[in-house]
């Protein structure tokens, strides 16, 4: 069995380790790039959205390097996340690629017919196995957000922030080669030290901005057009309302672990706007929104796949959000078409206005600009 | 005076209407609806509602807005989480109270509750108890009107069953006598609030008809067939009104009295992106023609009725010439 796994991002980390934990061999599909998205594209429905489409094209691949077996995980709706595995299946099959598909979900709510997928997934591995792996691949998953964080804080502080890509290129790779718990605690702190050995510009406080969104679009810099990149380079320290472990935590595991950002607190937080789940993430963006606005962050950016069902329900509730606790939030749709100059210079007009706004005492601030859609 | 309760004729009217109708009459409260959709009611809908969202929802957004112009003492905008079993209805729909009241100012207030249908049947009793309570009824003046309700839905889901007119069966009208049929039927796939919607749907319908096609729809296939037809599915479809669209195609994908298949969707319809995708592999495997119709607000008419008539053009030949002629207009 050669198992593979569509990218998101940093996923592909711990995924990894869990299959390699069990001596299953594992494909990493090629890196998300734009074959990846035109040939996604090529075969998927013109309506899907752009995660799905990267899934395509991302199985696509990683059956050219002989996966036979992918697997996803699933849900009930009512986002369609939920129903991405059928349908990639189907058409990988009309496609003449016969590959098997393992969603880890529990099927019609049976915990029993869960258990025996993972079973399946992990090639009937004893579960103790199976649990060293979770725990394992977890904790990689873990180390990934606090090197992210990590990250997010050196770029705009560093006199030099193409140094700070360098060392978080290298983290990615030790964090990959790293076989045993002390190894990934190692990549860490050296990763720490590495990043605090970077000389920082002198009397240099940044703003800060939140990033808040759907989780693939969130997750994975190649469908966000890097922008966590560019806004670090811009000089803006972000931050994000999901977190890798967070996501796993709560979509995987149902929220019993302890993941290293939380995610559950946002639909309480949310609840004033939106009260009731819209599916994905929209109670979250919602609730993200508000959290960082109660720590007074200088904006929010909200990014959506085009056509993304919860967060068009999320978009329509931010300006809300942005009026009552005073903070500007720009909505990003992405699809195939989106392209990386217009979007820096969308992002590059948006610092310069928090740039403003810090600089006016707040009771100066203008509260015209809520929202800054800059169209589709 | 009594209650003046107005309600959006758009979107889960064209599912729910005679149960709302029937529920609300019997507590002797007056209904305002804001009527058919028409040009100004859409345009309201264009200028207020997200600009990324789907066409039926911007539609909804104009009757809201046309309501608030007519004196009514609530807007009813429930919160339709489910209506069966272990379905949702789609993401967009769950958000509407607070995206309409967010995006609409100075809205009359908004009676609501939510319906959560995908654990218990019996939940409906509840909900439409919340709503009656809310307009300062007591239970027993409540438990009558939602039997008459009930039944009213049920009547009207009968009617379209046996196809009658959507119009007549709103009005619990039944089928008086069924012509016999000749020439082609077109199986339209979509979503009943784009389906019988005429302006939404751009009269598509009535265009068929003037090109002598008899026209079903998903509407017309009973709930068993339904489920029967999605058994083989690995996984379960978890939206209640694709699931009804999905079933419907693949009946209507083997049905040798359906001559083809037009799937009528709109821009940015999350679920119709993937079931309409199932229905249009299905029609391939079974050399079904299939044409897929997606609407926005800038499509044209005009466009429409060439690409219909040459869809029934080829599928006039291919009834001619046995089907030699292809299947993917």
């Amino acid at each position: 069995m050669k198992v593979t796994f569509p990218h998101m991002g940093n996923m592909w980390i711990p995924v990894k380790a869990l299959f390699d934990y069990l001596e299953i061999e594992f494909i990493v599909p090629p890196p998300n790039s734009k074959h990846t998205l035109s040939v996604g594209t090529q075969h998927s429905p013109e309506g899907a959205c752009l995660p799905f489409k990267l899934n395509v094209g991302n199985l696509i691949d990683a059956a050219k390097l002989g996966a036979d077996t992918f697997v996803m995980t699933g849900g009930v709706g009512p986002c369609r996340f939920g129903y991405y595995g059928e349908l990639e299946r189907q058409i990988l099959h009309d496609l003449g690629i016969e590959m098997e598909l393992i969603i880890l979900e529990p099927p019609e709510g049976s915990l029993l017919g869960l258990a025996k997928r993972i079973k399946q997934a992990a090639s009937h591995k004893p579960w103790i196995k199976i649990l060293g792996a979770v725990r394992f691949a977890y904790r990689k998953a873990v180390a990934m957000d606090r090197i992210e964080d990590l990250v997010h804080w050196a770029r705009p502080r560093a006199e030099q922030p193409l140094a700070i890509e360098t060392i978080y290129r290298r983290a990615q790779t030790e964090l990959n080669e790293a076989n045993n718990s002390a190894a990934i605690e190692h990549v860490v702190k050296r990763t720490r030290e590495q990043v605090l050995a970077v000389p920082r510009k002198q009397d240099f406080t940044p703003v800060k901005v939140g990033i808040v969104g759907e989780i693939y679009t969130l997750l994975d810099p190649f469908a966000s057009l890097d922008i966590e990149r560019h806004l670090g380079h811009l000089g803006v320290e972000v931050d994000r309302s999901i977190y890798l472990s967070g996501w796993i935590n709560e979509h995987i595991f149902q929220g019993v672990n302890r993941a290293y950002k939380e995610v559950k607190q946002y639909k309480q937080l949310a609840h004033p706007f939106l009260a009731h789940s819209v599916g994905g993430h929209g109670q979250e963006t919602v609730g993200g929104t508000v959290e960082f606005g109660r720590q007074e962050f200088a904006g929010v950016i909200h990014l959506l796949p085009l056509s993304c069902m919860p967060e068009i329900v999320a978009a329509s509730i931010l300006p809300n959000v942005g009026r009552q606790y005073n903070l500007p939030v720009m909505t990003l749709y992405i699809d195939e078409q989106s392209g990386q100059a217009g979007v820096l210079t969308r992002l590059e007009a948006f610092v310069d206005l928090i740039n403003r706004r810090q600089s006016q005492p707040s009771c100066e601030r203008e509260v015209r600009h809520e929202q800054i859609v800059f169209g589709g | 005076m009594g209650i003046k309760v107005g309600i959006p004729s758009a979107l889960l009217y064209f599912y729910y209407y005679p149960l709302w109708e029937k529920f609300l009459q019997g507590l002797g409260v007056e209904i305002v609806l804001s009527g058919p959709t028409s040009r100004p009611i859409f345009a309201r809908g264009v200028r207020l509602a997200n600009d990324e969202t789907c066409l039926p929802v911007k539609v909804f957004f104009g009757h809201v807005a046309t309501l608030q112009q007519l004196e009514v003492d609530y807007i009813f905008l429930p919160r339709i989480v489910s209506m069966e079993r272990q379905t949702y209805l789609c993401p967009k729909l769950l958000g509407f109270p607070e995206v309409v009241t967010a995006l609409i100012p100075d809205l009359p207030p908004v009676l609501t509750a939510d319906f959560n249908l995908r654990k218990d049947k019996r939940e409906l009793d509840y909900t439409l108890q919340a709503v009656g309570r809310q307009l300062g009824f007591t239970l027993k003046q409540i438990a009558p009107a939602i039997a008459a309700a009930k039944l009213a839905q049920l009547r009207f889901e009968h009617l379209m069953q046996a196809g009658q007119d959507f119009t007549l069966a709103l009005k619990g009208r039944g089928v008086e006598s069924s012509a016999p049929e000749s020439g082609l039927t077109i199986a339209v796939l979509g979503h009943a609030y784009m389906l019988y919607d005429g302006f939404s749907s751009l009269d598509l319908q009535s265009k068929l008809n003037k090109l002598g096609v008899k026209v079903v729809t998903p509407e017309r296939v009973p709930p068993s067939l339904i489920d029967q037809q999605l058994a083989e599915l690995p996984k379960k479809i978890f939206w209640s009104h694709s699931k009804r669209i999905l079933g419907a195609g693949y009946a209507f994908g083997v049905d040798p009295g359906v001559h083809g298949l037009i799937h009528l969707s709109c821009f940015g319809c999350g679920p119709d992106s993937m079931v309409g995708d199932m229905v249009e592999r299905m029609c391939r495997r079974y050399a079904k023609p299939f044409m897929m119709l997606t609407l926005d607000e800038h499509t044209g008419e005009a466009g429409l009725v060439t690409r219909l008539e040459a869809y029934v053009d080829m599928l006039t030949r291919r009834a001619e010439l046995e089907s030699n002629v292809s299947a993917h207009g």
